[in-house]
């Protein structure tokens, strides 16, 4: 069987499924949605600009259109359903982050691999106070974790506590 | 050995004022090759202005020269006490320090000119952020080995003073290492040759449809400058023209085919012999050098530590010659690409234990275990990518050339597909045990990667909406030279590693470089 090689017996071993996640702040979900609509708005735009003018043969504005409107619904989707799966929880030595409604992904990344931490603000995370915190690992940045729409509060204890453990394992 | 001071600044072999003028040279046509184009926009270009033409091009070739010149000259480099200094630039001088710690890899490779003009190109290397790299394009021979020796032996004097400071702390693995190393240095002794009759076998047994895609860009490439050229000139179009003309006879296309494979097989074959000419892995203390190239001769350094994943691929030809090859990965700032994989071609199954014990101080064969295997739903996944292709291919068929032949030829190529996704699914597994992790993977050929767990960054698991249903998962390991992701495991299974994986590289006091 599976596991037979093992020192410890797996049920041993702590499982990150078991660990108490905290959802991001409700606000993030406005942010998500204002840069949805303004990419969409532009993209929506083009091809209905081009409807009224009457350059092209009808067809490809109203294929364009279709075409956008999927994409757009699945997007709406994605961000209804995906909003609650956003969330965090930290470990005696590493930190869970789990997100996405189509493709669900749960990423843990371990404390001594942490190479340097950053809190982050765009402009329109500005107007809702709202930070982001970004987690770098060495190597490619797929790697990398961020986490999206944090209260000042909790990104600054993110950080401190991730700084913490990692110079904690490197002295 | 150092009849060199290397204290005073130095600057490079003096045939390297032609070198960096040709290589700038290069550059600055690369840069401008679009200024080609203009003769085709205006007509007597060079029957008006063709005098002030010479001119200006000969007026930029000097003050090329004289600036390649001017850099040579402020390029200079020296070891002081602490550091390796560097300075250069012409307009906007830069002065570099790398101290000697810092130094990972020191890599010397000779390309085409630089054999020409008898120089070498040397280049250091350093840890963290892939910016901070030296080149310097042309050293004479001996110079830039003594360079590299004395280099070598600062780095080993710089971290034997750190260890000798710093003794009360935890000296662990570096100074275990550092033992080891006295004990065993000055030995340098030659793992591997390889010969040209095995280097023939390992171009027999490479992929040659990579050789053939080589093929099919070129000649795309070359239709399409000649197209352009043509067109331009004389206003036909020949695309028409030559469509007309293809004799639609069975004969003609199977022998186009046959012929375009007989080539991607021998362009393979030359590809194989020019990149791994003469490749010799000679172990130098703790460490590997690796030599090959026959134009562009690569100087690489495998070190034990910087080594994240080790590759080892065969195919059923390779099996019966006997050979394998290896494919080491190191650390990088960046997804390390097939091209900066080091690889180690034609070797036997002795080598790759030798090569592997000393990498991961472990026994290959000794190696158990336990596998986790790829579900065959993966199947479906690679069925709907492919069956695109067969739809456009079918498509294309029945627009311009319906009837039996084409129909048969479909068939076919789904069967060949059919039979590869079966093998690739089949392939697919992660194995495990306390130390290492390895990965499946290859259709017609097998390629097994493996991973030292104390080596991963983080542990992802991924499921779309339809594995979220059917209780799969995507186990996808992030390691410091790239992505490695094992498709379509149970979904129970693939938490069980996951909680064991992260358990592992947490319980470790192990660095991954």
């Amino acid at each position: 069987m599976v596991f037979e090689n093992i020192e410890l017996p797996i049920t041993d071993l702590p499982d990150f499924k078991t660990v108490n996640l905290n959802g991001v702040e409700k606000s993030y979900k406005k942010i998500i949605w204002i840069n949805t609509a303004l990419i969409f708005l532009l993209l929506f735009a083009a091809p209905i600009v081009f409807l009224i003018l009457d350059f092209l043969p009808i067809w490809i504005p109203i294929t364009v259109l279709t075409i956008v409107s999927v994409i757009f619904t699945f997007q709406a989707i994605e961000i209804e359903k995906g909003f609650p799966r956003k969330k965090f929880g930290i470990r005696q030595h590493d930190i869970i982050y789990q997100n996405g409604y189509f493709y669900f992904k749960e990423i843990v990344v371990p404390f001594n691999r942490i190479q340097h931490v950053e809190v982050k603000q765009g402009p329109l995370s500005r107007i809702f106070k709202l930070y982001a915190l970004k987690l770098y690992t060495a190597g490619a940045s797929s790697g990398d974790l961020v986490i999206n729409g944090l209260s000042k509060d909790n990104a600054q204890k993110l950080k401190s506590k991730v700084l913490a453990k990692t110079s904690d394992i490197d002295e | 050995m150092s009849d060199f001071d290397f204290s005073v600044p130095r600057r490079q072999s003096f045939n390297g004022v032609f070198l960096i003028f040709l290589a700038d040279l290069v550059k600055r046509i690369r840069q401008n090759i679009y200024l080609l184009a203009v003769p085709f926009f205006k007509q007597n270009l060079m029957q008006d202005y063709g005098l002030y033409i010479y001119l200006g091009l000969a007026l930029l070739l000097v003050i090329q020269f004289v600036y390649s010149y001017l850099s040579y000259l402020k390029f200079q480099f020296s070891i002081q006490e602490d550091a390796f200094h560097l300075d250069h630039g012409v307009i906007k001088l830069s002065h570099v320090e790398i101290p000697f710690e810092r130094i990972q890899n020191i890599n010397l490779q000779q390309n085409i000119l630089q054999q020409v003009f008898n120089v070498v190109g040397f280049e250091i290397e350093t840890a963290g952020e892939g910016t901070a790299e030296i080149k310097i394009k042309a050293l004479e021979n001996n110079f830039a080995k003594a360079l590299k020796n004395k280099l070598i032996e600062e780095k080993k004097r710089a971290k034997n003073e750190d260890v000798n400071e710093s003794q009360d702390s935890e000296t662990k693995a570096t100074t275990s290492d550092e033992v080891s190393e006295h004990a065993e240095s000055e030995e340098k002794s030659l793992l591997f040759q390889l010969s040209f009759s095995r280097l023939l076998k390992v171009g027999v047994s490479s992929n040659f449809l990579k050789g053939l895609g080589l093929l099919f860009a070129f000649f795309a490439y070359v239709y399409n400058f000649i197209m352009d050229f043509l067109s331009n000139i004389y206003d036909i179009d020949f695309d028409e023209d030559f469509k007309n003309r293809i004799p639609e006879t069975l004969s003609f296309v199977v022998i186009m085919i046959f012929g375009l494979f007989i080539l991607g097989f021998l362009i393979t074959i030359l590809m194989t012999i020019l990149k791994y000419f003469n490749l010799k892995i000679v172990k130098n203390q703790q460490n590997y050098e690796v030599d090959y190239g026959l134009f562009k001769r690569v100087n690489k350094v495998i070190k034990k530590s910087k080594t994240q994943i080790f590759e080892i691929e065969t195919n059923p030809l390779k099996k019966f010659f006997k050979i394998n090859n290896i494919y080491v990965s190191q650390a990088a700032s960046n997804q390390v690409t097939e091209k900066q994989k080091i690889g180690l071609v034609g070797v036997s199954t002795d080598n790759i234990n030798t090569l592997f014990n000393s990498i991961y101080d472990l026994k290959l064969p000794e190696q158990k275990f336990d596998r986790l295997q790829s579900q065959p739903r993966l199947i479906f996944r690679y069925l709907y990518r492919n069956l695109i292709l067969l739809a456009v291919l079918g498509g294309l068929a029945y627009i311009f050339y319906f009837n039996w032949l084409s129909v048969s030829t479909i068939v076919f190529i789904a069967i060949v597909l059919a039979y590869v996704i079966q093998l690739k699914v089949k392939k697919s597994y992660i194995g495990f045990n306390q130390d290492l992790i390895c990965v499946g993977g290859g259709s017609i050929h097998t390629n097994t990667k493996f991973i030292e767990i104390h080596k991963l960054q983080s542990v992802h698991l991924k499921r779309n909406i339809f594995q979220q249903n059917n209780n799969h998962a995507d186990l996808v390991l992030e390691t410091a030279s790239g992505t490695v992701t094992i498709e379509y495991l149970k979904v129970k299974s693939a938490n069980d590693i996951f909680n064991y994986l992260i358990y592992k590289i947490e319980s470790t006091d192990k660095d991954w470089i």
